[in-house]
């Protein structure tokens, strides 16, 4: 079950390194077209910001579990560990039902816009819903991340940092 | 307006965060429950689902992913190391020898890189050996690569001035250009300090022999398309051939094609390059979203236009505020990262800063001094413990003492960006008028 959890994020934040490399591509492509032929790639601004969704949304729980969302160490680091240990199982829990019911919400929102039929408009219609889904489903996995480290904080006493030290995020 | 829920949810927002949880992740829910009480869950459910999908699809956003592609692109080409050996031709027989190469090559990599970390990271691999081999001092050493990497966020393309013409609402083009006379500005007074230093004690920095003709050129000959890379991408920006997303694709394509004929690219890497990217995009921007959740109920309670009326009826000088404001934001900077910072309180404190004339360009370059001074004060200096990181054999200690010389000319230049704004607004005014 872990390891299906590990390769689907793994796969997620494949798809999102590939969404990037689209934005790249088609960015470019539109700028020599345009350069070269006076005319743009019908549609790639839609195309790069909804490719922009999925690398925001797709990369949230293999961040999460890598530890790598920025937070603020300088007091939690000072407290004892049973201490750590009580307060990562609330803000899990906390979090895990946010962001559980941010999945739900946000599902239901993006069945409405791909029943709806929304569009970006502009030389071509682009349909919005492969972006607005990616919502959802990286919000699942990240709540299906803070379950999983939940669990191991419970039923293996394993803090979130000590199989994963913070590494420094990039700035 | 009553201020006993907003005060609610900013203390709450508060432990969360002393607490730490992510910071995304606090604004996000304290934005949500601030809504959720004031109007409603209904309310907060719709403004959440619509944040997280306008954040996404605003297409000029899309240009900090491809600027950090860029960055990483270039690292991976192999240009840090042809940047450092050409300053190291060209300046090193003089005193600081290796310590003044790693400055100007730095230089060079912010204009290909738009990441202070990873610019002190790559310089950290690049560079250090090297001074180590040439016996440089280590604190000196430490606290050249530890600081010089900050450059990246005010010379362009610069992730920071990226985010904060967003958030400010605010030409990114000017922002870029506004940033080139700071960013090298520093760079010459980081020269001047340690030159003199070098002068008064010579064992910190032993020159190198001369190169020779041949060897200038030919550490030149190498470094040609990574300059010619820079001055496309900031040229296309000012020249108006490039919106800044362009700008940053075609910078990523150029680096891209730059690795590929060095054969520097293998699928390992380049695998690499991307998943970076989107797991750094992603991390950046969930802190986006909730920050746009929470200063949306910040501006819907009231709070937001509470704090500029009270800030604007201050009767103080307005450049008495902008010194408040900059302390404050090197204070927060001791404790909490750079982006958060600006998060946090740009939104709440420039509106009355303009609304009494100040230019927000001028206050932008400012505060992107005031978040490069906080990435190498401790206790939590970023780039230190960047640094640390590829570089275990060097203590904390080691680098913060290494850096405290480069913080105080960091300090003396913020003061003089204050005290001339025309240093920040000469260039954008000359471009592109007053």
């Amino acid at each position: 079950m872990l390891k299906a959890q590990r390769q689907m994020e793994d796969i997620l934040s494949y798809i999102s390194a590939v969404a990037v490399a689209f934005m790249m591509v088609i960015t470019v492509a539109d700028v020599l077209v345009r350069y070269l032929t006076s005319h743009n790639v019908p549609g790639s601004y839609s195309f790069v910001s909804l490719a922009f969704v999925f690398v925001i949304y797709l990369g949230l729980a293999l961040a999460q579990r890598e530890n790598s969302h920025i937070a603020i160490d300088a007091l939690y680091d000072k407290f004892p560990r049973p201490l750590r240990k009580t307060l990562q199982g609330v803000q899990l829990l906390v979090m895990l039902l946010f962001f559980a019911g941010l999945t739900w919400y946000t599902g239901v929102s993006a069945w409405e816009n791909y029943s709806m039929g929304d569009t970006i408009l502009g030389a071509i219609a682009v349909f919005t819903w492969p972006a607005r889904i990616m919502i959802p489903i990286g919000m699942f996995f990240l709540s299906f991340r803070f379950l999983s480290q939940l669990v191991e904080l419970v039923v293996q006493d394993v803090l979130i940092e000590e199989r994963h030290a913070a590494p420094l995020e990039e700035i | 307006m009553d201020p006993t829920l907003p005060i609610l949810v900013i203390a709450g927002a508060g432990l969360l965060l002393a607490l730490r949880v992510p910071v995304g992740f606090t604004l996000l829910l304290a934005g949500a429950c601030g809504f959720a009480f004031s109007r409603g869950i209904d309310t907060a459910l719709q403004t959440l689902g619509s944040r997280l999908f306008d954040i996404g699809s605003g297409y000029s956003l899309s240009a900090v992913p491809l600027f950090l592609l860029m960055g990483h692109m270039a690292i991976a080409s192999g240009v840090t190391d042809d940047m450092f050996k050409a300053a190291r031709a060209m300046v090193g027989h003089i005193r600081g020898s290796l310590v003044l190469a790693t400055t100007f090559a730095a230089v060079g990599f912010a204009a290909c890189s738009g990441s202070t970390t990873s610019t002190t990271a790559i310089f950290g691999k690049v560079a250090l050996p090297e001074m180590e081999k040439a016996n440089i001092d280590r604190r000196l050493a430490a606290g050249c690569i530890a600081t010089v990497g900050t450059l990246a966020g005010m010379i362009p393309p610069s992730v920071v001035l990226i985010v904060y013409g967003i958030i400010a609402q605010v030409s990114i083009p000017r922002l870029f250009i506004a940033g080139i006379i700071p960013g090298l500005f520093t760079a010459v007074a980081f020269g001047i300090m340690i030159y003199v230093r070098v002068s008064r004690q010579p064992e910190l920095a032993p020159p190198l022999p001369p190169a020779t003709s041949a060897e200038k050129f030919s550490a030149l000959k190498n470094v040609w398309a990574a300059v010619l890379l820079a001055f496309v991408v900031i040229g296309g920006i000012y020249a108006g051939v490039f919106t800044p997303t362009e700008a940053g694709a075609m910078g990523a394509a150029g680096a891209f094609l730059i690795a590929l004929f060095r054969g520097r690219l293998t699928f390992k890497v380049l695998q690499n390059v991307f998943i970076e990217t989107a797991k750094t995009t992603s991390v950046i921007f969930i802190i986006m979203v909730g920050a746009l959740v929470f200063t949306s109920f910040l501006a819907v309670s009231g709070t937001s236009s509470a704090v500029t009326g009270a800030i604007v009826g201050m009767d103080v000088d307005p450049s008495v505020l902008v010194i408040m404001y900059l302390l404050l934001m090197l204070v927060l900077g001791l404790f909490i990262d750079p982006i958060s910072v600006m998060f946090l309180t740009v939104p709440i404190f420039l509106p009355p800063l303009r609304q009494l004339g100040l230019d927000p360009i001028w206050i932008g370059v400012l505060i992107t001094k005031s978040l490069e001074i906080g990435l190498i004060t401790p206790p939590v200096g970023l780039n230190a413990f960047v640094l640390k990181s590829v570089a275990p054999d060097y203590t904390l200690g080691e680098i913060y003492r290494g850096i405290w010389w480069f913080l105080q000319v960091e300090i003396v230049v913020l003061a003089i960006l204050f005290a001339f704004p025309i240093l920040s607004l000469f260039l954008p005014n000359l471009m592109y008028g007053g």
